[in-house]
C-alpha cells in the first residue's frame, strides 16, 4: 500500500498503478485523449501533466506513464499544470481545428481560438487505433507512418489492408471520432481514412438479446471483450440464479469480437445512441 | 598470431615489440584520417612510399599511416622523424623534396611548417603547437600515433594492458568502485555518472545482459566518436570487454553511423583482430570470461555497405546489423528500438535500459568517448583520474572546435579550461580576426553563450548554468557575420526534422518555433512572436517525452536571453546586422574605402555591381539577390549592411 | 509515392531474404540490403520482407517510412550529399546546395531524369573541418566552393567528377590559407 497526498486529499492505492489510475480513481478530474485501460500506455498527448512534489523537488510529469509512489504530493490544478495543459490544447487545437473535441477542450481551458496559424490536420496522432489494432486485435492493419512533421497514421499504400476484418474498432476508440471507413465489396476489410468530412458515421455497440442469453452457463463474449466491457447482471425474470450479459455501451469499442463467439446469436450490433464522441471527452472546467 | 593465452602472454608481446621498436627504423607518419583522406593524404602515403621505397633511406625510414590527428584543417599532415617535425598541407608534389631534403639531408621545409597565428612564428615540432602544447591528450593519446590497421601497434603503446589487470587483479565490484570513485560521467550528453550505471545494470536481475556503444554520433559540428573510431578504436573495445566484465554482460553492440565509412572499417577491423588475439570472443586472455561483440551501421552509404554485407566470415559471433540513421536514435530507448528492428521511438522511462532493455534484459549503453576513458582509469587509478577537472566534473572532455575559427579540430583539455582557452589560444581565435559573438556548444540542443562569459571554466554544471549543455561536445564559434536568430532558426529546423513525431509538444512545438523563427528572418516578424515563444519553450521542455524534445528548446531560449536585442532589430527595425536574413539585409559600398579592385564585381553571381578600375564601385539593389558574395570577398571592408 | 506494387525480381529478393527468415528484428538489414540493390525499397518487395520476416505489412512501412536511410523511391545510381551540419551551415552550404542544385538541375531529395544523379543533404559528415563539404558517393569533396560546381559536374554526369584523383576543392585549401568562411545566407 502507498500512500499520496492529491490536492491536500491522502489517497491510499495499491503499488505498481500509474499515477494517472490514483488520482482519476481517487476521483480527480484529468485530461487525456490518448490513455484508454484496454491499451498500454504510451504517452503520446501529455495532456495528462500533473504536478509531483516531494521535498524541494517539483516537477510536471505526464501521469498516465509516471509510476504512483509513496509519499508523493500531486497538484491536479496548480499553475504550472493549467499553463503547460492549456499550451499543448493550443497546439492540438492550431493542429486540428476543426475538431469539436479539441475544440471544447480548449475552450475550458480559456483559450478562444487556435494560438497558431491553423494547419486542418484530421488525425491528433494518440495511436489509440494503432495500438489497439496491435495490442487488442492482434492485426496491425494500420501503423503510424513517416517521422516527425511527416507523422501520420493509416493502412500501408493507404490500401485496405488484408489483416484488417473490418472490426471497425479503430473507429469507435478513436477520441475525437476521425476515422471513417467504407466497406470494401466482396471482403471482410474497410477501406480506411481519417477525416471531419460529413458527419461522423454512427459506430456501432453491441448490445445483448437478453432472451437468448444464457449468461453465466456460456459467458464467452466476457472472455474475449479486449475492453472488458461485459459483465453478467442477474436475471430475476429468467428464473432464479439466471444471469445474462450486459454491455456497458459507453466503454464499447464496436469491434464485434462478442458477436462473433456467440453460439446464440444473442449479440447484436447497433448504431451508437450518441455520437462516440461525448463518451471520451474529458470535461474540465477550470474557471467554472 | 596465435591467441594470446593469457595475461603473461600479453606482456611477454608487449616487451618484444617494444624491444623491435628499439632498432626500428624512424618513423614518417601519413595521417590518414577522413579529414586528410579528403584532401589527399592515401596519395601522398603512396608518392612518399614510392620515393623512399626507391632510395637507400629506406632502410632508416619507415612511410607510416596513423588515424586522425584531430587538426583537420591543416591536412594532409606527415609527422617526420623521432624530432617529430610537422608537415602540413602536403601533396604528392612535396614527396620528393621531404624524402631528398629532410631524410636526405636533415633540411626543414619552411613552406611546410605551421605558421603561429598568434605569435606570427613558424613552429617546427608537432608538440609545440600551440594547438596541441596546450591539450591534455588522454583519450586521445594513440589517435595520429598508431596505424589503426595494426593490432601490435596498440599493444606496444599499452593497449590492453588495462583489460589484463582488471580480469587478473579485480573483481567486477572493485571496477565498478574504481569508476565510480574517479568520477566519471557519461560523455554523450547527459552526464549521468558511469558507475552508478554500471552499478544498476549490474544488479539487474535478468541474463544475459547487454552492453551497448553509442556511435551514433548525431550532433552535426561534433566528430570526436568518429576520430576516436578511426584512431583508436582498441581502446572503445578495451573498454567495452572491461565494462562488461564489471556489469556481466556477455554480449555488447556497437551501433555506428554509416556515414563514418572508415571509422566502420578501422573498428571492425580491430574487432577481427582483437578476436583473433584472444583479447574477444570466448575465454579472454585465460580468465575464462567471454564476450561477444556485433556491429550495427546506421546510414545509407551502400558502397560501405557491398563490403560489409558480403563477408560472413566473422567469428567471435560478430555480424554487421544495419540501422536507419536518425537523430532520435540518440536517445538510449530508440537506439535500443533501431537494434531490434523498429522504428527508433523513445518510450517512456522507467523501466530504465539497465533494468529492461534490449529484447527486455538488462543493457548499458555509454557513448565512445566514455568507453575509451573506462581502460585510462583501470590503468592508473582512480585517484590520479579524480585529480583531473573540477569538483564536479572529473578528467579530460574532448570538444571538436569548429565554425568561425582558425584552428578547426579536436580538443581534448581538462574539464574546467576556459571557453577563452580553447578558442583562442588552442583554436587560434576567430577567422580573420573578426570580432567573436558566441560560442554554441552542447550539439543542436545546447545554447549559444556570448563573449561575455569566455572565461566560464567548462564542465556540466557551469554550461548548463549558462542555458547551454556539455552535449557531446560539440563547440561552434560564431562570429560577428553569423545571424543569431537565423542561428536559432537553423537548429529548431534540424529538430523539428529529426523529432520522432511520437509526442505532441515535440512534433507540434518545434514546428511552431520554426514557423515563428522563419517569419522573424523573413521581416514579418512581430513583437508578440516573442512573447509567443517564451510561452511555448518552457512547455515544451517540461512537457515532452525524450530529452530531444525537453532540449528542444535551448537554442531559442539561450538566444533569447543573451541576444534579445537582435531578435529585437529584425522584428522592430528590420534589419540583420550580420547581412544573413536575406530579406532585411542591403550591402551598399563605401566609396570613401573601395579601391576599386573589381573583386567584387567578378564574384557577384546577379551582375549587379558596376564600376571601373580604381573607381568605386556600386551595387544596384533591384539587381542584388543578397547572396553576400560581394561583402565575404571584399578586403577593404568597404561594403556593409545599411 | 507509387500506390501500385511495381514489377521486381521476385527472385532476387528472396535470394537476399534467405538469410533472414523468420527473424523479425533483422528487418533493418534486409531492407537496407534491398536498397542497396535496387537504390530504393521498391513497394512490392515490402510484401515479400513481411512475409519472409513474419511482420505484418503494416510495421514494415511504418520502419521503412521512419527511418531516412530507406525510400520507396529510387534515389539515384550515384548519390550527391550535402552536408548541412552546424560548421558546414555557418560556411555556406546553403549556397553549396544551391549551386549544385542549379547545376544538375534538380531540386534536393530528387533523382536526375537519367536515373544517374540523387541530390540530398546529410545532417553531418563529420568532416568538419573540410566545411562546407560534400560526397560524390563515397568521395569527399572539402570546402567546396559554388563556383567550383558546375566544373565538377560536365554533362551533368558523376563520371568525371569520381574520376578526379583529388578532389576539385584541395586546390582551394593550399597551404597556409585561413578557411573560407562565406556566412550562410
Amino acid at each position: 500500500m502507498i500512500e499520496l497526498t492529491v490536492d491536500g486529499i491522502k489517497v491510499l492505492a495499491e503499488e505498481g498503478m500509474s499515477l494517472l489510475e490514483v488520482v482519476r480513481g481517487a476521483g480527480f478530474e484529468v485530461p487525456t485523449l490518448c490513455n484508454h485501460p484496454a491499451v498500454e500506455p504510451y504517452g503520446a498527448c501529455r495532456l495528462c501533466q500533473l504536478q509531483v512534489s516531494r521535498g524541494n523537488w517539483s516537477r510536471l510529469v505526464a501521469s498516465c506513464i509516471f509510476p504512483a509512489q509513496d509519499g508523493l504530493v500531486v497538484s491536479t490544478r496548480s499553475e504550472e499544470v493549467v499553463r503547460a495543459r492549456r499550451m499543448l490544447l493550443g497546439l492540438l487545437w492550431s493542429r486540428c481545428p476543426s475538431s469539436t473535441v479539441i475544440g471544447d477542450l480548449a475552450r475550458s481551458y480559456g483559450l478562444q481560438r487556435p494560438p497558431f496559424p491553423a494547419r486542418d490536420e484530421a488525425c491528433i496522432l494518440c495511436g489509440l487505433c494503432v495500438r489497439f489494432c496491435r495490442e487488442r486485435v492482434g492485426a496491425e492493419a494500420i501503423g503510424f507512418q513517416g517521422r516527425g512533421p511527416e507523422r501520420r497514421v493509416g493502412t500501408p499504400f493507404d490500401l485496405p489492408s488484408e489483416p484488417c476484418y473490418s472490426c471497425r474498432a479503430c473507429a469507435g476508440i478513436c477520441p475525437i471520432g476521425t476515422i471513417h471507413y467504407e466497406e470494401v465489396p466482396g471482403r471482410e476489410a474497410v477501406r480506411w481514412y481519417t477525416a471531419y468530412e460529413g458527419d461522423q458515421q454512427p459506430l456501432p455497440r453491441a448490445r445483448v438479446d437478453t432472451a437468448t442469453c444464457s449468461g453465466a452457463g456460456c459467458a464467452a463474449c466476457l472472455t474475449v471483450c479486449p475492453v472488458g466491457c461485459i459483465r453478467l447482471v442477474a436475471a430475476p425474470e429468467k428464473g432464479e440464479a439466471q444471469t445474462v450479459a450486459l454491455v456497458d455501451r459507453d466503454a464499447c469499442v464496436g469491434c464485434r469480437y462478442c458477436e462473433k463467439i456467440c453460439l446464440k446469436n444473442a449479440m447484436q450490433m447497433e448504431p451508437a445512441q450518441e455520437n462516440p464522441v461525448t463518451r471520451a471527452t474529458v470535461k474540465e472546467s477550470i474557471d467554472g | 598470431m596465435p591467441r594470446l593465452a593469457d595475461a603473461v602472454a600479453l606482456a611477454n608481446h608487449r616487451r618484444e615489440l617494444k624491444n623491435a621498436a628499439r632498432h626500428a627504423r624512424a618513423p614518417v607518419t601519413v595521417c590518414c584520417g577522413t579529414g586528410c583522406r579528403a584532401k589527399g593524404a592515401m596519395e601522398v602515403f603512396a608518392a612518399l612510399s614510392d620515393k623512399v621505397g626507391a632510395s637507400p633511406l629506406g632502410e632508416r625510414h619507415e612511410i607510416r599511416q596513423s588515424g586522425c590527428r584531430g587538426f583537420c584543417e591543416r591536412g594532409p599532415m606527415v609527422i617526420v622523424g623521432n624530432e617529430e617535425l610537422h608537415y602540413e598541407g602536403v601533396t604528392p608534389k612535396h614527396a620528393t623534396q621531404i624524402v631528398q631534403e629532410t631524410l636526405g639531408n636533415g633540411t626543414v621545409l619552411k613552406p611546410l611548417l605551421y605558421r603561429d597565428p598568434v605569435a606570427k612564428q613558424m613552429v617546427e615540432r608537432d608538440p609545440d603547437i600551440p594547438f596541441y602544447a596546450n591539450q591534455m591528450r588522454l583519450v586521445l593519446r594513440n589517435c595520429g600515433r598508431a596505424d589503426p590497421r595494426s593490432l601490435d601497434d596498440y599493444i606496444a603503446e599499452g593497449s590492453y594492458g588495462a583489460l589484463a589487470k582488471a580480469l587478473t587483479t579485480m573483481y567486477p565490484e572493485e571496477i565498478i568502485e574504481t569508476i565510480e570513485k574517479a568520477g566519471l560521467r557519461g560523455r554523450g550528453g547527459a552526464g549521468f555518472p558511469t558507475g552508478a550505471k554500471w552499478q544498476m545494470c549490474r544488479k539487474a536481475p535478468g541474463k544475459p545482459k547487454y552492453i551497448i556503444c553509442n556511435a551514433d554520433e548525431g550532433d552535426p559540428g561534433a566528430f570526436m566518436d568518429r576520430s576516436v573510431l578511426e584512431g583508436d578504436p582498441h581502446s572503445v573495445i578495451e573498454g567495452m570487454v572491461i565494462g562488461a566484465y564489471a556489469i556481466g554482460a556477455s554480449e555488447g553492440y556497437i551501433y555506428v553511423r554509416a556515414e563514418y565509412p572508415l571509422a566502420v572499417e578501422n573498428f571492425t577491423r580491430a574487432l577481427e583482430q582483437a578476436a583473433s588475439y584472444g583479447l574477444l570472443g570466448e575465454d579472454i586472455l585465460g580468465s575464462g570470461f567471454s564476450f561477444a561483440m556485433r556491429v550495427q551501421l546506421i546510414g545509407s552509404f551502400r558502397q560501405s555497405l557491398s563490403h560489409w554485407l558480403g563477408d560472413d566470415s566473422f567469428d567471435f559471433n560478430l555480424r554487421v546489423s544495419l540501422g536507419g540513421g536518425a537523430f532520435v536514435c540518440g536517445e538510449e530507448t530508440a537506439l535500443m528500438a533501431s537494434i531490434e528492428g523498429r522504428a527508433g521511438e523513445p518510450r517512456p522511462k522507467p523501466p530504465f535500459p539497465a533494468q529492461e532493455g534490449l529484447w527486455g534484459l538488462p543493457t548499458n549503453i555509454n557513448n565512445v568517448e566514455t568507453w575509451a576513458t573506462v581502460p585510462l582509469i583501470i590503468e592508473r587509478g582512480a585517484d590520479w583520474y579524480r585529480g583531473i577537472g573540477t569538483e564536479s566534473s572529473k578528467g579530460t572532455k574532448i570538444f571538436s572546435l569548429v565554425g568561425k575559427v582558425k584552428n578547426t579540430g579536436l580538443v581534448e583539455v581538462p574539464m574546467g579550461t576556459t571557453l577563452r582557452k580553447i578558442i583562442f589560444e588552442i583554436g587560434g581565435g576567430t577567422l580573420k580576426d573578426r570580432p567573436f559573438k558566441a560560442v554554441q556548444t552542447g550539439g543542436p540542443s545546447g545554447g549559444c553563450i556570448p563573449a561575455e562569459h569566455l572565461d566560464t571554466p567548462v564542465d556540466y554544471e557551469k554550461l548548463q548554468a549558462l542555458g547551454s549543455m556539455m552535449g557531446s561536445g560539440g563547440m561552434i564559434v560564431m562570429d560577428e557575420r553569423t545571424c543569431m536568430v537565423d542561428v536559432a532558426r537553423y537548429f529548431v529546423t534540424f529538430l523539428e526534422g529529426e523529432s520522432c513525431g511520437k509526442c505532441l509538444p515535440c512534433r507540434e512545438g518545434t514546428q511552431r518555433i520554426r514557423e515563428i523563427l522563419s517569419r522573424i528572418t523573413q521581416g514579418k516578424g512581430e513583437l508578440a512572436d516573442i512573447e509567443q515563444l517564451e510561452e511555448l519553450c518552457p512547455v515544451i521542455r517540461q512537457t515532452s517525452l525524450c530529452g530531444l524534445g525537453q532540449t528542444a528548446p535551448n537554442p531559442v531560449l539561450s538566444t533569447l536571453r543573451y541576444f534579445r536585442d537582435e531578435y529585437m532589430e529584425h522584428i522592430v527595425e528590420k534589419r540583420c546586422r550580420s547581412g544573413t536574413c536575406k530579406a532585411l539585409v542591403n550591402f551598399i559600398v563605401l566609396p570613401e574605402k573601395c579601391t576599386g579592385c573589381m573583386a567584387c564585381l567578378k564574384v557577384c553571381p546577379a551582375d549587379a555591381i558596376q564600376g571601373a578600375l580604381k573607381q568605386a564601385h556600386v551595387i544596384d539593389p533591384n539587381h542584388c539577390d543578397r547572396c553576400g558574395s560581394c561583402f565575404d570577398c571584399c578586403r577593404f571592408d568597404a561594403i556593409i549592411v545599411q | 509515392m507509387s500506390a501500385q506494387p511495381s514489377t521486381i525480381d521476385l527472385a532476387r529478393i528472396s535470394g537476399i531474404l534467405r538469410r533472414y527468415r523468420g527473424q523479425p528484428s533483422m528487418l533493418l538489414n534486409a531492407l537496407q540490403e534491398i536498397q542497396s540493390v535496387y537504390t530504393c525499397v521498391p513497394p512490392g518487395a515490402l510484401y515479400v520482407v513481411a512475409r519472409e520476416l513474419e511482420l505484418p505489412l503494416s510495421r514494415v512501412f511504418n520502419v521503412v517510412t521512419f527511418y531516412a536511410a530507406l525510400s520507396l523511391v529510387s534515389r539515384g545510381r550515384h548519390q550527391v550529399r550535402i552536408c548541412v551540419g552546424t560548421a558546414c551551415h555557418l560556411r555556406g552550404a546553403e549556397k553549396v546546395l544551391a549551386a549544385v542544385s542549379k547545376t544538375l538541375g534538380i531540386r534536393q531529395g530528387d533523382i536526375t531524369p537519367d536515373g544517374e544523379l540523387g541530390l540530398e543533404t546529410v545532417n553531418c559528415l563529420g568532416a568538419c573541418a573540410l566545411a562546407p563539404v560534400f560526397m560524390l558517393d563515397s568521395k569527399y569533396i572539402a570546402k567546396a566552393s559554388p563556383k567550383d560546381i558546375p566544373g565538377l559536374f560536365p554533362d551533368r554526369r558523376a563520371e568525371a567528377a569520381l574520376d578526379q584523383k583529388v578532389s576539385q576543392a584541395q586546390v582551394g585549401s593550399s597551404h597556409g590559407e585561413e578557411g573560407s568562411d562565406a556566412p550562410t545566407r
